[in-house]
């Protein structure tokens, strides 16, 4: 048996390694270039002294116009642990949400960047400067459980339903736990001056929710 | 005991004495010392254990081991450690068997003098000096042919808080700044028994964060409440040779404010203050491309520090933007342009210059002097220039007297950034050196999350510093205030300041400062109390504060160094600290009585100790006095990132393999179904 029947109007979603892991049967064979780019030029950030500077969330730059450090500010990082962790992090989601959706994949991307750092001028004025890729990471965790909960839905696959519900009820339960007790489970990666911030995991994963109802609600089903 | 052996007991001790003596300011770090060919075996140390409170703007470290002399004649015990920061010694205790014995701190010779007689005579007897900058050393005598005996003492030392993060660190690293002590003690830095940590950090604000890198796997770290921690650290056979640091984190988004922390025993004499000003102001980066000197020391005193400062630098240079300037400078008998005048700092350039700095090897003398002349050649007035001096600021060659060095930072108009690597620097050169140009300087251990230390001291440097910044107070009749000259505060920074006031009443605190072009005034009004008595320490503190500021003053050559000395005695004594002028004198409470010494310091540290008993049973005091009437608007700056931690990553991991896992087996089940 396959997983669900299609529906009229509904858009594909999934294919290759990812769609066996959602539910989809076809497999592709379409690299994840996106993903694999976007991690590289993290990297390649971190290792040529200068460019983090220049592309970092920094308040007063933004201030004189250098908007792109919004988006980009998510592609530097603080320190080799710091980038570590969240690229792996990346690595893994994107793998799996560029080849089940691409669009999705950079909708999450894109738009989890900037509310990010428009979330951080507008509620964390005190905040003159920010790097790091976890929020992204929230928001595509968040659209990728979302998928697996749409499938499981669709399968009528209980257990696989509970398994989605747990891990972003557990993830959500963990963001709120950090800003209740100001502060970030476990993390010890940044260096003894920086913060860790909650909030930008919060608006993260609130972000990839919301895309990912709506991507699959104008597209509900997945193909045989 | 025979008489022979009584004389060679003596005899031992008197040659050790007057070796001792004859040696003294050539100490090493932390550890037993025994001077070199001694046909002694070295004296050890069975245990070794710190014990630390950090709470109300300072930290109290009590130091407890235990000697043990192999030896089969009865020998004093030399200990040495490296002087910490802005540190007050202020109590030494032997304990030889159940009677323990303290010191009273009196002027040094004649301390000196009596603790060489009674050693001589085989009584129990214990001294305490402070050899400048580098070491605090500890002798006791005797301590007898294979047996035990217990020694203790208290520091205390004001807290640093940075840009929201406090850092602790109890040196024991050897600072490598001392050549002559090298060559006449052999140093046995090794802890035969247990060497322990029981620290406790108590924050009227919630704790975040605390971390002692290099002890992530040893300490075990609990939080009692949102602002009080305790660490543990238990170890069986260490080396007293790595610096312990610890770090604690405030929440984000503070805002900036004033913290008032009196003592005044009662309405009839002066209270003491400790005042700290948090600035919650927005600094501004600077716009547009700055110029950059790295000036460094390469001398042979950098041995064991080079790495550190090659890892600092390159990770320095690599903040840098392309719009900015950088010239890298080296020093040792010589100096050196290492860039050949000045480099822009796009990608290219910026990796040439790391790749000579982690090639760089010490050797020589340090000409600090030539070193920080050839820095400041090639100055564009069109630009804004930092220094960043990275040193341990032990000048012994060209110029060495730090009123020359006053004159020549004041003759530029540059903003210099003093980095003090390693335990035994030159902490009064340096002062002179970065308050001479208004700039900031800071200690680095090898011990320290040297990334961290470095996006604090970047944070500093790229950014608008507050201009003149001048605190008054009206109202309540203060004085002998130390630290409240007109100066530069870095973001970030604190102001600590120091004084005496005569009455109780409100007060009105104004402070004025010049930022990015404008004059701003910031005022609150806050009470001054009639009695306090929770911290007696205070007035060691800020005794300590006045002793600091008299050095500076003698170093600038403001104050004849004869009448700086005298004062600092005055003050030592009066307080009971060991300076370069006193020292602390233990004796039996008969010998005291002897030689009609006061007992100052046990009435001081009695009183002390009941209001430690006091506030270890207290909840947490709130000392900010102006909450009701705010002295800034903004909160302090913070730098934030998104990080997730290894467990969330390993989850995501897991949950993604589990599921690939699932879908294979269905796959599997489906296809054999059809195929079936």
């Amino acid at each position: 048996m396959f997983h669900g029947s299609p529906i009229d109007g509904t858009r594909e979603v999934g294919k290759g390694l990812a769609s066996r892991i959602l539910g989809s049967p076809s497999a592709s064979s379409e690299l994840p270039v996106l993903t694999f780019a976007i991690a590289l030029l993290s990297l390649v950030i971190f290792c040529i002294p200068g460019i983090g500077e220049f592309l970092a969330f920094d308040r007063v730059a933004v201030e004189q116009g250098e908007v792109w450090r919004l988006l980009t500010s998510h592609l530097t990082h603080w320190s080799a642990e710091h980038l570590f962790w969240d690229v792996l992090a990346f690595l893994i989601l994107g793998i799996v949400l560029e080849r089940t959706d691409r669009p999705l994949f950079l909708g999450v991307l894109l738009g989890s960047g900037l509310s990010i750092s428009l979330a951080l001028w507008f509620f964390r004025p005190e905040m003159t400067g920010y790097r790091g890729l976890s929020g992204v990471d929230s928001g595509l965790f968040a659209a990728w459980v979302g998928i697996l909960l749409r499938n499981a839905q669709k399968d009528r696959d209980r257990l696989q339903w509970f398994f989605a519900v747990a891990l972003i009820v557990g993830f959500i339960g963990k963001i709120f736990w950090e800003l209740l007790t100001a502060s970030n489970v476990f993390v010890d990666s940044m260096g003894v001056g920086v913060v860790g911030v909650p909030l930008a995991h919060l608006v993260g994963t609130a972000l990839g929710g919301t895309l990912v109802i709506l991507f699959l609600g104008a597209a509900p089903a997945l193909t045989e | 005991m025979t008489k022979l052996q009584n004389l060679i007991h003596r005899g031992g001790i008197l040659l050790c004495t007057v070796a001792v003596f004859s040696m003294s300011h050539l100490a090493h770090a932390a550890g037993t010392l025994t001077p070199i060919g001694s046909q002694h075996a070295p004296m050890q140390v069975v245990d070794h254990h710190v014990d630390i409170v950090m709470n109300n703007g300072f930290a109290r470290t009590e130091v407890t081991q235990t000697f043990y002399n192999p030896n089969h004649e009865n020998l004093e015990a030399v200990y040495a450690f490296p002087v910490p920061k802005n540190a007050s010694l202020s109590e030494m205790t032997i304990i030889i068997g159940e009677t323990e014995i303290h010191g009273e701190v009196i002027e040094r010779d004649e301390a000196e003098a009596i603790y060489e007689h009674e050693a001589n005579n085989g009584n129990d007897a214990g001294l305490a000096v402070k050899n400048e900058y580098l070491t605090y050393e500890f002798r006791v005598s005797p301590v007898r042919a294979q047996d035990q005996t217990q020694m203790r003492f208290v520091y205390y030392q004001p807290l640093e808080i940075d840009t929201g993060i406090g850092r602790y660190v109890y040196p024991l690293e050897d600072g490598g700044t001392d050549d002559a002590g090298k060559s006449f003690w052999l140093p046995n830095e090794e802890v035969k028994g247990t060497f322990s940590i029981a620290a406790e950090i108590k924050s009227a604000v919630p704790i975040e964060d605390v971390r002692m890198p290099g002890y992530e796997q040893a300490a075990l770290i609990d939080r009692l409440d949102a602002g009080h921690y305790q660490i543990r650290v238990d170890q069986a056979g260490n080396a007293l040779s790595r610096d312990v640091v610890i770090y604690y984190r405030l929440p984000d988004g503070l805002p900036g404010g004033v913290e008032l922390i009196p003592y005044r025993a009662s309405d009839s004499e002066p209270g003491t203050f400790m005042m700290v000003v948090t600035p919650g102001v927005d600094l501004a980066p600077l716009a547009n491309g700055s110029d950059y000197v790295f000036v460094l020391d390469v001398s042979g005193s950098m041995s064991g520090k080079i790495a550190t400062l090659a890892r600092g630098l390159s990770r320095a240079l690599g903040e840098l933007r392309p719009e900015d300037r950088f010239r890298v400078v080296t020093f040792s008998n010589h100096t050196k342009d290492l860039t050949h005048g000045w480099r822009q700092a796009t990608p290219d350039e910026v990796q040439g210059a790391i790749a000579i700095v982690e090639n760089l090897s010490v050797e020589g003398g340090t000409n600090l002097y030539a070193g920080i002349r050839e820095g400041l050649e090639k100055l564009d007035d069109d630009r804004v220039t930092s220094l960043i001096l990275v040193t341990d600021a032990v000048a012994n060659q060209g110029i060495i007297e730090p009123k020359a060095f006053r004159e020549l930072m004041r003759q530029y108009d540059v903003r210099v950034f003093g980095f003090l690597l390693g335990n035994s620097g030159n902490w009064p050169l340096m002062r002179t050196i970065c308050d001479a140009t208004g700039g900031f300087y800071a200690g680095v251990s090898n011990a320290d999350d040297i990334m961290g230390q470095l996006m604090l001291a970047k944070s500093k440097i790229t950014h608008e510093a507050m201009h003149d910044v001048s605190v008054r107070l009206k109202g309540v009749d203060t004085f002998d205030l130390t630290n409240d000259m007109p100066k530069k505060v870095y973001r970030g920074e604190q102001l600590v300041i120091f004084g005496r006031y005569d009455e109780a009443g409100k007060a009105k605190l104004s402070l004025t400062a010049h930022i990015s072009g404008e004059d701003k005034l910031y005022e609150t009004n806050f009470d001054f109390p009639e009695i306090a008595t929770d911290n007696p320490e205070i007035e060691r503190l800020w005794a300590m504060s006045q002793i600091e500021q008299i050095e500076d003053q003698v170093n600038a050559g403001l104050l004849d160094s004869t009448e700086g000395s005298d004062a600092i005695a005055d003050l030592g004594v009066a307080y009971q600290l060991v300076t370069d002028e006193t020292a602390m004198l233990v004796l039996r409470d008969e010998d005291f009585e002897r030689y009609g010494i006061d007992r100052a310091n046990r009435d001081r540290v009695a009183t002390e100790n009941q209001a430690q008993a006091r506030r270890a049973s207290q909840t947490v005091t709130n000392n900010r006095v102006d909450r009701n009437d705010p002295l800034f608007n903004l909160p302090t700056p913070s730098l934030g990132g998104g990080a997730l931690d290894p467990f969330s990553v390993l989850i995501v991991a897991g949950g993604v393999g589990l599921c690939l896992r699932r879908r294979k087996d269905q796959s599997g089940d489906e296809e054999g179904h059809v195929s079936r």
